[in-house]
C-alpha cells in the first residue's frame, strides 16, 4: 500500500508536467488543427535557460528563470506563428504539419549549437531536501514542480473558461470564419493562443529542468507524449488535456513500477493504440 | 512523345548509372553512391505515402530498421543465408506494418498517422536498444555480405564494391519503375482519389482504409527490403536507423526533392545527402540546416524543386518525369 501510494505521487508530478505540455498542445491544436511539434524545442529552451539562471544567481532564483522563459516564449510564438503558420494557413495537403516539423528540427539544432550539444544535469539544493508525508516522500524540488504545474494550469483553465477573452479565443477554434462575422480580431487571438502555448510549454521545461537532464533534444518525447494526451482526452480539450496529462503519467508510474521500468516510454504508444482502437474521440469530445 | 521522352530519360539515367563506377577508381565514390541508392529506394517509397496517397509518414525509418535488424538476426542469431534472410525480414516488416496501421489509419482527417508513426519510430529504437540478446544493444555486427554467385560464366564476387552497387541499383531501377506502374494503375487511382478528397473517394464507394493500408504497407515493405540491402552492405548496424531524426530526413528529401516526381526522388537524397558532406559542415549543424531548408521549401515552394521546374513551362514539365 506505502509502495502504491508512492508510485501514485510520482505519477502525479509527471503528470502535471505532461499536462501542462498537453494544454499548450491542444490549444494551438484547436486554433490552427496542426500538432506543432516545435512546441517540443520551447520545452528545451525553457529548461535551457532554467539551468542558466540557476548557474549565474543560486537555486534560490530558480522561479525567476520563468519571466525570461515567458517573455522569450512569446516573442518566440509570435514569430512563429507569422513567419510559418499564417502563410501555411491555406496551403493543401499537410503543409502546416511539416511547416512545424521544420520549425522543431531549426530550433533543435539551433540550440544544439548555441548552447552545445552535450546533456547536464542541474546541481539544486532543492533535489536534496526530502519531505516525508506519511509513508510517501518526495524531494522539495518536485514538490515545487507538481505546485506550480497545477497552478499554471488552472490559470490557463480560468483564462479559457472564465473570461471573454478564453471565450474568444474558443469561439475562434470553433470555428474561425463564424467568430470573425461576430467581431472577433481571430488573427489576434491566433497570435494569443501561441504566446500561451508556447509560454506554457517553456514553464514545463524550465519547471522540469533540476529533476532532469538538459539537452537540446530533451522535448521530443515529452512533446509526442503530449501529443499522445491530448488524442486521449480528445483534441482541442482544455480539459482532456489536464485528465488525460494524469492519466498518462500515473499509468507509467504503475507500468513502470509493477511491469516493467526499461519499456517505460513504450507504455504510451500502447495507450495511443487501445485510444485509437476503443474510444477514437478521446474522453471530452469537444 | 511523352512516352518515348520518358524512355530516353530512363536509358540516359541508366547510362550514367552504368558508368559511375567506370569514371571513378575511389572506392569511397562508389560507397557513397551506393548508400544514395538506398536512400532512393527509401524516398521513392516514401513518396508513394506522402505523395500520391497524402500520408505523412515520419516513421519510414522504422520500417528500414526492422527491415535491417530482421535480416541482420535471421543472419547473425539464426544463421540463415542472405536470401531467406533478407525475404524474411521484408516479410516481418510487411505483417508488422498491417498490423501497426490498422489502428493509425482508421480515422481519417486527424493527425493520428503522423504522430503514431513517429512514436512507432522512438519505440522501434527503444526496443532495438534494450533488447540487447536479440538485437546486440547498442550495435549488430557481423552481419555478411551476399555470397558469391556465378552466372552465365559471371562471377559476382559482394566482397568488392562495385557488384554491391549494381546490385543496389537495379533494386532502385525496380522500385521506381514497380511504384510508378502501381500509380498508373486503378490501385493508384484510388491513391490519387483519396490524397485528392478524402470524403468525396468514400461516397463514390472507395474503402480508403483498405487504400491506405495497401499504400502503408507496400511502402513498408520496400523500405525493409532497403534495410536489407543496407544491413548486409554495411556489415554492422545501429537501432538510430529506426530512429526520427532518420525519418526526418527522408521526408525532408521527398519534399525537398518534389513529391510526386521521379525526379524529386532521385534529386532530393542526392542533393541532402551530398550537400552536407561538401559544406563539409560538422554533424551538429545537421539539424540546423535540414529543418531551415525544409522550412524554406514548405513556404516558398510548396512542391519542392521539380515541382517547382515543372512549373515554369508545359514544354519544360514533358522533360521531368
Amino acid at each position: 500500500m506505502a509502495e502504491f501510494l508512492q508510485y501514485t505521487v510520482n505519477g502525479l508530478i509527471a503528470g502535471s508536467a505532461y499536462g501542462l505540455l498537453a494544454l499548450a498542445m491542444t490549444l494551438i491544436y484547436g486554433i490552427l488543427s496542426v500538432p506543432n511539434f516545435a512546441l517540443g524545442a520551447i520545452y528545451a529552451l525553457g529548461a535551457f535557460i532554467s539551468f542558466y539562471v540557476i548557474q549565474w544567481l543560486g537555486p534560490g532564483y530558480y522561479l525567476f528563470s520563468l519571466i525570461p522563459v515567458v517573455l522569450l516564449a512569446g516573442i518566440l510564438g509570435i514569430a512563429s506563428e507569422r513567419i510559418v503558420f499564417r502563410p501555411l494557413h491555406d496551403a493543401p495537403h499537410a503543409a502546416g504539419f511539416i511547416g512545424a516539423l521544420g520549425l522543431y528540427s531549426m530550433m533543435e539544432g539551433g540550440w544544439s549549437v548555441w548552447f552545445g550539444p552535450t546533456w547536464r544535469s542541474i546541481v539544486s539544493p532543492y533535489n536534496e531536501i526530502i519531505i516525508m508525508m506519511g509513508s510517501v516522500s518526495l524531494t522539495l524540488q518536485r514538490l515545487i514542480l507538481l505546485f506550480v504545474c497545477l497552478l499554471f494550469a488552472l490559470g490557463t483553465y480560468f483564462l479559457v473558461f472564465r473570461t471573454l477573452t478564453g471565450k474568444k479565443i474558443r469561439a475562434s477554434s470553433e470555428n474561425k470564419d463564424v467568430a470573425r462575422l461576430l467581431g472577433v480580431a481571430t488573427n489576434r487571438m491566433t497570435s494569443l493562443t501561441f504566446v500561451i502555448g508556447y509560454a506554457l510549454s517553456g514553464i514545463g521545461g524550465a519547471l522540469v529542468a533540476p529533476t532532469a537532464l538538459v539537452g537540446s533534444s530533451m522535448g521530443l518525447t515529452p512533446i509526442i507524449k503530449s501529443f499522445i494526451v491530448v488524442a486521449l482526452g480528445g483534441l482541442g480539450s482544455v480539459t482532456g488535456a489536464i485528465v488525460g496529462g494524469l492519466i498518462l503519467g500515473l499509468g507509467e508510474n504503475y507500468g513502470a513500477a509493477y511491469i516493467s521500468s526499461m519499456y517505460k516510454d513504450i507504455f504510451s504508444f500502447g495507450l495511443f493504440l487501445m485510444v485509437l482502437l476503443l474510444m477514437p474521440q478521446g474522453l471530452y469530445k469537444r | 512523345m511523352e512516352r518515348s521522352i520518358r524512355l530516353l530519360i530512363f536509358l540516359f539515367l541508366g547510362l550514367v548509372v552504368l558508368l559511375i563506377p567506370l569514371l571513378t577508381s575511389s572506392n569511397y565514390w562508389i560507397y557513397m553512391f551506393t548508400l544514395v541508392g538506398i536512400y532512393i529506394i527509401l524516398v521513392a517509397s516514401l513518396d508513394l505515402l506522402y505523395g500520391y496517397t497524402g500520408l505523412v509518414s515520419l516513421g519510414h525509418g522504422a520500417a528500414f530498421g526492422i527491415g535491417a535488424y530482421a535480416c541482420g538476426i535471421l543472419q547473425v542469431k539464426l544463421g540463415y543465408s542472405f536470401l531467406p534472410a533478407i525475404l524474411g525480414g521484408t516479410l516481418f516488416s510487411c505483417v508488422f506494418s498491417a498490423i501497426i496501421g490498422w489502428p493509425m489509419l482508421r480515422i481519417k482527417g486527424r493527425p493520428y498517422f503522423a504522430m503514431g508513426t513517429l512514436a512507432m519510430g522512438i519505440m522501434v529504437t527503444i526496443v532495438i536498444h534494450n533488447w540487447d540478446s536479440l538485437t546486440g544493444g547498442v550495435s549488430l555486427a557481423g552481419i555478411p555480405l551476399p555470397p558469391t554467385v556465378h552466372f552465365l560464366g559471371w562471377t559476382l564476387d559482394f566482397s568488392s564494391k562495385r557488384p554491391y552497387y549494381y546490385l543496389v541499383f537495379f533494386v532502385v531501377f525496380l522500385s521506381i519503375f514497380l511504384i510508378h506502374r502501381l500509380n498508373r494503375s486503378r490501385v493508384g487511382r484510388a491513391f490519387k482519389s483519396i490524397r485528392e478528397n478524402a470524403d468525396l473517394a468514400e461516397a463514390l464507394g472507395v474503402n480508403i482504409l483498405r487504400y491506405k493500408l495497401i499504400s502503408y504497407v507496400i511502402a513498408s515493405t520496400m523500405a525493409a527490403f532497403a534495410g536489407g540491402l543496407y544491413a548486409c552492405y554495411m556489415g554492422s548496424i545501429e537501432p538510430e536507423i529506426a530512429g526520427g531524426h532518420m525519418s526526418f530526413e527522408l521526408l525532408v528529401m521527398i519534399v525537398v526533392g518534389g513529391a510526386r516526381t521521379i525526379t524529386g526522388e532521385v534529386l532530393g537524397p542526392l542533393l541532402l545527402w551530398f550537400l552536407p558532406e561538401f559544406l563539409e559542415a560538422a554533424q551538429v549543424y545537421r539539424p540546423l540546416f535540414y529543418g531551415l531548408v525544409l522550412l524554406i521549401v514548405i513556404i516558398l515552394m510548396p512542391s519542392g524543386i521539380a515541382g517547382k521546374v515543372r512549373s515554369l513551362h508545359p514544354r519544360i514539365a514533358k522533360w521531368i518525369p
